[in-house]
């Protein structure tokens, strides 16, 4: 409605307007000396918008380039890195450098927890290996309890010379028979041999395996005790093996925990140097 | 990342409030050339024609866009905030004066100082529209003066100088209604036509 008010006032006098045209504009004119005076003040006004002198100081504009320049000047990344206006401390490059540190400092105790996992690993491998072990064991008894059966021909053939021997150390062979007599009647088998969990010592074993007896073994020839004696040791050596794998695996645990806290100690170590350091510099 | 140049003549004032936050000075200056002259024109009607503190307010709306641009909101026209954040500045400076006189918070009163101001010009001065129509303008009431001159001498439309006010439409077009009536009335002695 303005627009049109003054495009009517610019290009129309007031006998030119149309009934509708004065009827839309009743409010602010209604004689033809109230529409001339809307034309000078908006003819005039616009002469005197042009004329205006109004400019702005340059001392304004120096000033505001100024003002602007320091403002955008520290958008830079190097002068976001090393604010002006802020402590050393406060600086962005100095907390990075301070984390980076913290970080290098964090990474080897976690390595370190890394590692436990490959530790349980070869705690499983040694019990395989304990296992492995016992059915050897197991096998080797077998074997060792099969043997004499087969070196029964040769028991035959020196029948004289052992009961020579028997005769002559009677009193002895009363004592192993004692011996014998101090084992579980129940226990023992019908054909004079003791079940394999109850074997509890040498003698034991001399007995389910139908070996002779310490005393009988010094009458036999040196043949036949070397043999005993080799099967012996070869048990002996079995259950020794046994127990020195298990050491050898607490061994290698124990060092390697030792490793890590000597590793921790370390990092500690340095940890207290770096703090020390930052606190110096503080 | 802005990968084709702005042309500064033809570009919006919202985008270059935009290049002008990311540290564009060359869209500052295409801003400031735009709106300097008619802000100061209009500080310097509504300070009662004091061109040094228009020019001092002019300086203080265009460091608050450079310390502050983030102020500006992009979904608004760029044009009508600036005018507004004006309008809010000379209503600051109405308050501040008239604490400082101890006069009432009624704005009119300090409209009425620019008339002293006038009755020391002389006689041939008088008889120019310009001074003459200021001096009208001043003896408005201060809402249908600041319609009026936003509408006639920055150029305005009504939507936007009701957002610039704060007022609806129907309130603008009356007041600048009133505003007309009343000048055209006191300025037809001016009237070259019946001289």
């Amino acid at each position: 409605m303005e627009d049109k008010l003054q495009e009517i006032l610019f290009s129309k006098s007031f006998s030119e307007l149309t009934e509708k045209e004065k009827s839309s504009f009743v409010d602010l004119f209604n004689s033809e000396e109230e529409y001339e005076s809307l034309q000078s003040l908006f003819t005039q006004l616009e002469e005197y918008k042009k004329d205006q002198p109004v400019a702005s100081h340059h001392k304004t504009k120096v000033s505001l380039d100024d003002l602007f320049v320091n403002q955008h000047q520290s958008v830079g990344f190097v002068a976001r890195l090393f604010p002006p206006n802020k402590p050393f401390y406060l600086s962005p490059i100095f907390q990075l450098a301070a984390l980076l540190v913290i970080i290098a400092l964090l990474y080897p105790l976690t390595q370190n927890d890394i590692e436990k996992p490959i530790q349980l690993a070869k705690n499983e491998d040694s019990s395989t290996k304990k296992i492995e072990n016992k059915s050897r064991e197991k096998t080797l008894k077998q074997k060792i309890v099969a043997q004499p059966e087969l070196k029964q021909p040769n028991e035959t053939s020196s029948k004289s010379t052992d009961k020579a021997l028997q005769k002559s150390n009677s009193s002895e062979g009363r004592a192993e028979d004692s011996e014998y007599a101090s084992f579980p009647q129940a226990s023992t088998v019908a054909d004079g041999r003791i079940p394999e969990n109850e074997i509890k010592s040498e003698s034991d074993y001399r007995f389910s395996s139908n070996l002779p007896s310490k005393d009988q073994e010094k009458s036999t020839p040196n043949r036949k005790k070397s043999e005993s004696e080799s099967l012996l040791k070869e048990k002996l050596i079995l259950s020794e093996d046994v127990s020195f794998s298990t050491v050898l695996d607490e061994n290698k645990v124990f060092q390697k925990n030792e490793k890590q806290k000597q590793i921790k100690v370390k990092s500690l170590g340095e940890n207290t140097s770096v703090l020390a350091v930052l606190s110096a510099i503080y | 990342m802005q990968l084709v140049r702005i042309a500064y003549k033809t570009e919006s004032d919202e985008n270059l409030m935009r290049a002008m936050a990311r540290g564009d000075k060359r869209a500052f200056d295409e801003i400031y050339t735009r709106y300097a002259d008619s802000l100061k024109r209009y500080f310097k009607r509504m300070l009662w024609k004091d061109e040094l503190k228009a020019e001092d307010f002019v300086h203080d709306i265009f460091a608050k866009l450079i310390r502050k641009p983030d102020y500006f909101d992009v979904s608004r026209s760029f044009k009508t905030w600036v005018f507004s954040v004006a309008c809010n500045m000379c209503k600051n400076e109405y308050k501040k004066q008239s604490i400082r006189k101890g006069t009432s918070l009624d704005i009119e009163d300090h409209y009425s100082l620019s008339d002293t101001r006038v009755n020391v010009l002389n006689e041939v001065e008088m008889n120019q529209f310009g001074v003459a129509y200021e001096e009208k303008l001043g003896q408005l009431k201060p809402e249908h003066r600041e319609v009026f001159t936003l509408r006639h001498m920055d150029g305005l439309s009504i939507k936007e100088i009701a957002e610039i006010v704060q007022a609806n439409e129907g309130t603008v077009k009356s007041r600048l209604f009133y505003a007309t009536k009343q000048l055209a009335e006191k300025l037809k002695e001016y009237n070259p036509v019946l001289e």
